[in-house]
């Protein structure tokens, strides 16, 4: 028997080659399941990484903006601490000279009236209507004398309510703190970029990649790392002029039916003072104005002199109360003794009417004290905020002076107009309404003899006049000034949409890319590798794996009508800035967000390109790459 | 008939070539057997690809759908199963279309891949299951069979995709989603998270 013929018929071992080749088999399916999973956890750790890194930099991003807006309300506190105490530094010495003036006058005035009732009764005729006025005149003042000092209490309250603040603090230190919060905000600014590569940098060192960032805003040059700065700037000498409207002259008649031009008065419209933070200084004025102690203090004060301005023939309408005015109206209030003939019921009535006039010229009754604190505080809102706006302050990136767009204009000037006329006509009406009425009350004596059918004649007649010449002045007025303020540049927070919004709310997509957007792309170091089962029958791939991710800082008030996102831009005038400068410039949040810069990154960094070149992919093809991206 | 008789006893007495017969008959079961076990595997290594593709499809899902582009939550599942699908019959526009895009931008893509992911796009289906407090996001795909015995053992009958006839076993997955929030709308909806109403 040959060798072959006994390895022929030899059986042995048979199955054991069967069983090798099996496991051979099913050791290259062990691989082939044990690679793939191996490939899927390492892209997924990789793709983890630039999440994390793209997220946590836009994370840096959206507290710098919170910060900026936060100090900007700060400085807005501020000014609205400055204005206040500015005038109630003023308002003590106001009120002190004011009834220390009526404390000297009373004496004087009663001296007078005494004067005047000897001449008269020296007289050759003494007028017994005359002795009535004055009389009347007397006893007013004489009551008035005891009522000044209870004043004077409020006025003791009022110093010890102004007196720690005025101590504490001085004119000037105010500005300097506004300039020691811009300061700390420019630091805020310097840091973030520094703040972003150091987060860079330890994602790289826990995730065990290496880290590449850009952004469609920002260009960087041979391998340089691309800074990823805050989405604000330094805006100065930001104050913008109104537009004057000049007084017209409007052809009527007079009640005679003689021609004669009226006035209609103008105005000043389209001032905007430091537009980027004058939203949220108002509001805070207004709010601690409610909320200051000194209000009440001077209103109690005016509450023992008199409601103000008032109609005398509204007498129901004065409020309850032992006021000065009440007194005046009390003594002069007119009745006529039944039996006196028409000319001595005139005669009767205009010895009280003098005797309210004088009274009314003296001025004792009248409230002095909250509106002059209001006045002062109106006065120095102008000049706080006048400064602020020549002062540099951080605004929000796109915040510039801009024209409005053709496809806006109509709907911004019937705004324009509409405002203007409003304002005109209701400033001038009551005016050339009062001067009408009263002239047909003085000439059918409706004060002495009440007549209600005249009356209403009376109202009439002035209603229809005012009404003819305010509304053609305001028409005049209107159309002078509003193509005049369309016409200039506006302070707008935003770029200006191209297109009608909505459905654009808010910020248009160059701005959103441009300095709200980053993106990170990551590589895999060794330790990333992908380590395969039975390496040499299985290759793994030669470079490691990378991944990108896209992240951007949002605010969601861009989508809340009630604060200034998806507003129509045409029917907001002035603009109403928020994004850095209010409560809602608060809310700026991370996300990540659809790859949709990736082509812009590729072409600013060198650094990102070359990372994404190492799988392959090379070119920045916008019209590709918005093909490929899937996030 | 004697002589008969103790040639059939001889030839039962001779065991020779016995193992042979052992052997075929186990071979019988032994091949079925290993044929499952290699098409089984191969639906494991798909299995772990589907999972990928899962997550991919999730990530994609992260971004995709708040910002309203659905279309390529979908074409993510599609991505990550092209490696997987067989050549379909024909080839689909979008994937000429996502074929020529991979060129230009320099990717290394072999020629086939517009017939694959035309298959690909058949035989994925994506949907938003609300389960458990959801969103959730599942991917199914139909993997052919490509190992004779077990296919016919594991999938019921034979079918079409794409133009590819055979035997196919639907496979799924799927994750929770944690969507981003959207620039659009501040709330989601079940169904298409992200989505405007």
């Amino acid at each position: 028997m040959t060798i072959l013929q006994r390895i022929h018929r030899d059986e042995r071992g048979g199955i054991g080659i069967l069983l090798l080749m099996t496991v051979l088999a099913l050791a290259a399916l062990m691989g082939l399941a044990w690679n793939t999973a191996e490939n899927s956890i390492r892209r997924r750790h990789v793709q983890m990484a630039a999440d994390a890194t793209a997220h946590a930099s836009a994370m840096w991003m959206s507290r710098g903006t919170n910060i900026i807006s936060a100090t900007n309300m700060l400085i807005c506190q501020n000014s609205s601490a400055e204005v206040i105490w500015r005038a109630a530094r003023d308002i003590g010495p106001i009120v002190k000279n004011r009834l220390d003036g009526e404390v000297v006058r009373v004496p004087r005035e009663l001296a007078r009236i005494q004067q005047r009732r000897d001449a008269n009764r020296r007289a050759a005729t003494p007028d017994p209507y005359l002795e009535i006025t004055l009389s009347i005149e007397e006893s007013v003042l004489l009551e008035i004398v005891r009522r000044i000092p209870p004043q004077y209490v409020y006025y003791d309250q009022l110093i010890a309510q102004i007196a720690p603040a005025l101590a504490a603090m001085d004119e000037s230190e105010f500005r300097v703190r506004r300039d020691e919060v811009f300061e700390y905000q420019t630091r805020v600014v310097d840091a973030v970029p520094a703040a972003v590569r150091d987060e860079r940098a330890s994602m790289g060192a826990q995730y065990k990649v290496t880290t590449a960032m850009a952004t469609p805003g920002a260009q960087s040059y041979d391998g340089q790392t691309v800074d990823i700065p805050l989405p604000v700037k330094v805006v100065t000498d930001c104050n913008v002029e109104g537009v004057v409207g000049r007084a017209v002259q409007v052809a009527d008649f007079d009640p005679n039916g003689n021609p004669r031009d009226y006035t209609v008065h103008g105005g000043y419209w389209g001032e905007i003072l430091c537009p980027p933070l004058n939203r949220y200084f108002h509001n805070r004025l207004s709010r601690d104005m409610g909320s200051t102690p000194i209000r009440p203090i001077l209103r109690s004060l005016d509450d023992l002199r008199g409601p103000g301005d008032v109609d005398w023939d509204e007498l129901d309408l004065l409020p309850p109360g032992d006021t000065i005015l009440h007194l005046i109206v009390d003594a002069t209030r007119f009745s006529a003794p039944p039996g006196m003939t028409e000319d001595e019921i005139v005669a009767l009535w205009t010895a009280y009417d003098r005797a309210r006039r004088e009274l009314l010229r003296m001025g004792f009754h009248s409230r002095f004290a909250l509106p002059s604190f209001d006045s002062r505080v109106d006065h120095y809102r102008r000049i706080i905020l006048t400064q602020m706006g020549v002062d540099p302050q951080w605004a929000f990136i796109s915040y510039d002076r801009y024209y409005i767009p053709d496809w806006a204009r109509p709907g911004v000037f019937q705004d324009a107009y509409d405002n203007v006329y409003r304002s005109v006509y209701n400033s001038n009406y009551g005016r050339l309404w009062r001067g009408r009425y009263e002239y047909y009350r003085r000439l059918w004596r409706l004060r002495i003899f009440p007549n209600p059918t005249l009356d209403a004649e009376a109202r009439r007649l002035a209603t229809e006049f005012a009404r003819r010449v305010a509304t053609q002045g305001a028409q005049r007025i209107a159309a002078d000034v509003a193509p005049r303020w369309i016409a200039r540049t506006w302070p707008y927070e935003i770029v200006p949409p191209e297109t009608p919004v909505p459905p654009i709310p808010g910020l248009t997509d160059e701005v959103r890319w441009r300095h709200l957007t980053l993106l990170a792309a990551v590589q895999g170091t060794e330790d990333q590798h992908p380590k395969h089962f039975l390496p040499k029958l299985f290759t793994p791939p030669e470079t490691a794996y990378v991944a990108w991710a896209q992240a951007e800082s949002y605010n969601f008030h861009e989508f809340s009508d009630g604060y200034g996102g998806g507003d129509r831009y045409d029917q907001w005038m002035p603009p109403r800035p928020w994004r850095v400068s209010t409560r809602g410039g608060w809310s700026w949040q991370p996300r990540l967000a659809f790859s949709d810069a990736l082509g812009d990154a590729m072409y600013n960094s060198d650094e990102f390109r070359a990372m994404l070149s190492e799988t392959g992919v090379s070119g920045n093809d916008d019209a590709a790459l918005r093909e490929l991206i899937t996030h | 008939m004697l002589r008969l008789a103790a040639y059939l006893a001889h030839r039962f007495r001779e065991d020779r070539g016995g193992a042979a017969v052992s052997f075929i008959l186990a071979l019988l079961i032994f091949i079925p057997l290993v044929a499952i076990l290699v098409q089984y595997a191969l639906l494991a290594n798909a299995k772990a690809m589907l999972d990928h593709a899962c997550a991919t499809t999730a990530r994609a899902a992260l971004t995709a759908l708040p910002d309203e582009r659905e279309e390529q939550v979908v074409r993510a599942a599609v991505f990550s199963l092209t490696p997987l699908s067989p050549k379909a019959a024909g080839v689909d526009p979008e994937a000429d279309r996502v074929y020529s895009a991979l060129l230009a931008v320099g990717a290394e893509v072999p020629a086939s891949f517009p017939e694959r992911y035309s298959y690909a796009m058949e035989a994925t289906e994506v949907s938003y299951p609300d389960v458990d407090g959801g969103p959730w996001i599942q991917v199914e795909y139909r993997f052919l069979l490509t190992v004779p015995l077990a296919r016919n053992i594991l999938a019921s009958g034979p079918d079409s995709i794409a133009g590819v006839r055979g035997r196919f076993f639907i496979m799924g997955a799927k994750q929770q989603l944690l969507v981003s929030p959207a620039r659009w709308e501040a709330n989601y909806h079940l169904g298409k998270p992200g989505s405007r109403p």
